[in-house]
């Protein structure tokens, strides 16, 4: 085996847990594997650019290939549908009884802000890694936390708000 | 971090949907048998970069003994200089976009003591030319910034390494200039080592950090810092009319002076054993400090910001009474190009690529230069069926054009095929007249430069 195949082989152990829960977070069960696959497989072509840490590099790639899922327009090619095939027997159901508030108040959140909440609190990376893996500034992530943050407490902030206090402001606002 | 915002943050993690997934480990094998099966065998070789060889020969001849005599110099409380900190490539935060701005390098005359003792922490700040201004927090030793060899820095030597202004990146916070061209900026940043070092070669996370922060930027495990090295930083410049800043710590309130015309302040705590690493490691930054100690601003006209719980929602809520903060901060000179100075064609061409695939190529002449942080363009757009909320977006090439030159982007392309049905979207002007960083916030307007849409097949 050549030097490269041992040095992906590290990566694959190292990280597999770590993509297959982030992609359990963002596509249904029954693509997690396949979006699994779709990321290894695209990083075994691509090793020779990666330059830094593995990890944000895979989950880069993971992001893009959850969101071609979620499209579900993505192109196969023979070896992806071969994974799949083979893959596809049996995938894991990840326990999901997320609280409902929380899960609420994160559909009213963007796109950006909530992949980057959730790699922050889900996916356990500091911001100098979630910031490579979105793509932007260590300070442009921090501030894009810190905010979306922020939007995520007002939306749970509202759906605490009594249904009376709703109808009076509505009032007050005639 | 404040209670509050703990709570969402622990909420938050808590609601993971994959807390308990562990991944099979027969899917873990397989998976790996069929990517090695892949045809070509194995994946292309990749490049490293190399370690200087003075650095080298260094690491390798750094025997236990050196480790033994910074320790020894470290505990009599002797520091000696050592070798500056080398630039971080590729992490030149603050000097990215436009380069230094010759004569903006000021250190502080401001020093904090360590709780642990040793040399104080001090402040530098520095302008760059594309109208950004950033502070760097460091151990001061002989006028100079940088940090000492300990908590699995720069092997523990217990010398003191000079930053170079580009060697540090998570300590440094960088905002938008104001109009006269100074820095308005609040930073609270958690469990720092007390080496002052969090740049790549070395450093150590503390105990509370997830299993993905515990590897370093080589694939290996970073050290665990012991709690009693762990520090809380919380620094700020808050103009030229403020006074004071009154905080409290364990229950007593101390009122510290603010220094220069640069109204600078720097606290520097112990981090608490309990507070979650991964939610300060990036710190936050406010026109307010939140998230700290600091309970009360106080000006020169006489005027005390109150700050509360809901000092982080900005505005009327930044301080009780309200004030508009940040106090003195001047809004930029340059106004905002109108709807028509800022219309123009866009040219929207759907194409197919080398593999079939469909790519839509945008391209329009900028009616607009962009010189600096402040304004960027950008694109959005929506493929049929996205969810509501959802939105894709992408680079512009170049990303700081002179008026009249052409820039372009692609939407779709190899690995981002199109969905079929109407795509639509815009090009976006972004001018950040607020405080704060360019965001999506209410300082910053947006307005559209031109509509597209297009029919994919």
């Amino acid at each position: 085996m050549s030097e490269s195949h041992d040095e992906f082989e590290c990566v694959y152990q190292d990280c597999y847990a770590a993509v297959h829960r982030y992609a359990a977070r963002r596509v249904p069960p029954a693509a997690v594997q396949d979006v699994v696959a779709d990321t290894f497989l695209t990083a075994w072509r691509r090793y020779g650019e990666l330059s830094g840490e593995p990890l944000p590099w895979l989950l880069g790639i993971a992001r893009r290939a959850a969101a071609n899922q979620l499209r579900g327009g993505a192109r196969r090619d023979a070896l992806h549908e071969r994974l799949r095939s083979e893959l596809r027997s049996s995938v894991e159901t990840p326990r999901n009884d997320a609280d409902p508030q929380v899960a609420a108040a994160l559909a009213t959140l963007s796109e950006r802000d909530r992949e980057a909440l959730t790699l922050v609190a889900w996916d356990g990376l500091e911001h100098r890694v979630a910031a490579s893996v979105m793509g932007c500034s260590t300070s442009a992530f921090t501030v894009r936390v810190h905010r979306a943050r922020r939007k995520l407490e007002r939306a749970l902030a509202g759906q605490k708000r009594n249904p009376l206090d709703v109808v009076k402001e509505a009032r007050s606002l005639r | 971090m404040k209670a509050h915002a703990i709570e969402t943050m622990a909420r938050l993690a808590a609601a993971d949907p994959a807390r308990d997934a562990s991944p099979d480990e027969t899917e873990r094998a397989r998976l790996w048998q069929l990517i090695a099966a892949t045809p070509g065998e194995a994946p292309p070789k990749r490049t490293r970069a190399r370690l200087p060889r003075p650095r080298l020969r260094l690491a390798l001849a750094i025997p236990a003994v050196l480790a033994l005599s910074g320790a020894a110099l470290a505990a009599s409380g002797v520091i000696r200089i050592g070798a500056p900190a080398e630039p971080v490539k590729g992490f030149s935060a603050p000097l990215r976009g436009g380069g230094l701005a010759k004569g903006t390098v000021h250190l502080l005359p401001l020093s904090t003591a360590d709780p642990g003792g040793g040399p104080p922490w001090g402040m530098r700040v520095l302008s760059t030319r594309s109208g950004e201004g950033c502070v760097q927090v460091g151990r001061l030793l002989g006028g100079k910034l940088g940090a000492i060899g300990r908590d699995n820095a720069f092997h523990d030597d217990g010398l003191f390494h000079q930053f170079a202004l580009d060697s540090t990146f998570a300590k440094s916070a960088c905002t938008l200039l104001d109009g006269n061209g100074r820095i308005f900026l609040n930073a609270t940043v958690g469990d720092i080592p007390a080496s002052a070092w969090i740049g790549y070669g070395g450093g150590c996370v503390p105990s509370t950090a997830t299993r993905a922060e515990r590897i370093d930027e080589h694939g290996k495990p970073r050290a665990l810092c012991p709690q009693a090295d762990e520090r809380n930083l919380y620094y700020g410049l808050l103009g030229a009319d403020a006074k004071s800043i009154t905080y409290k710590l364990n229950g007593v309130a101390h009122t510290q002076a603010t220094v220069g015309p640069e109204g600078a302040y720097l606290i520097v705590t112990r981090a608490s054993p309990t507070q979650l690493f991964n939610f300060n490691a990036g710190g936050t930054q406010d026109v307010v400090p939140v998230d700290g100690p600091i309970t009360e601003l106080h000006y020169r006209d006489g005027q005390t910001c109150h700050l509360t719980s809901r000092s982080w929602i900005g505005g009327s809520d930044a301080c009780t009474p309200a004030l508009h903060e940040p106090i003195g901060w001047t809004p930029p000179r340059t106004p905002v190009p109108s709807v028509a100075q800022l219309y123009a064609p866009l040219h929207a061409r759907l194409l197919r690529n080398r593999t079939g695939a469909y790519e839509v190529a945008l391209s329009f002449a900028a009616p607009v230069a962009i010189t600096g942080a402040r304004t960027t363009y950008k694109t959005m757009w929506r493929e049929a069926g996205m969810p509501t909320g959802v939105y894709g977006g992408g680079p512009l090439t170049p990303s700081e054009p002179v008026a009249g030159q052409t820039v372009s982007a692609r939407v779709g392309g190899p690995g981002h095929p199109l969905r079929p049905g109407i795509l639509s979207g815009a090009v976006i002007f972004m001018d950040a007249t607020g405080p704060g960083n360019i965001e999506e916030g209410p300082g910053t307007v947006e307005r559209v430069v031109a509509r597209f849409t297009v029919r994919v097949p």
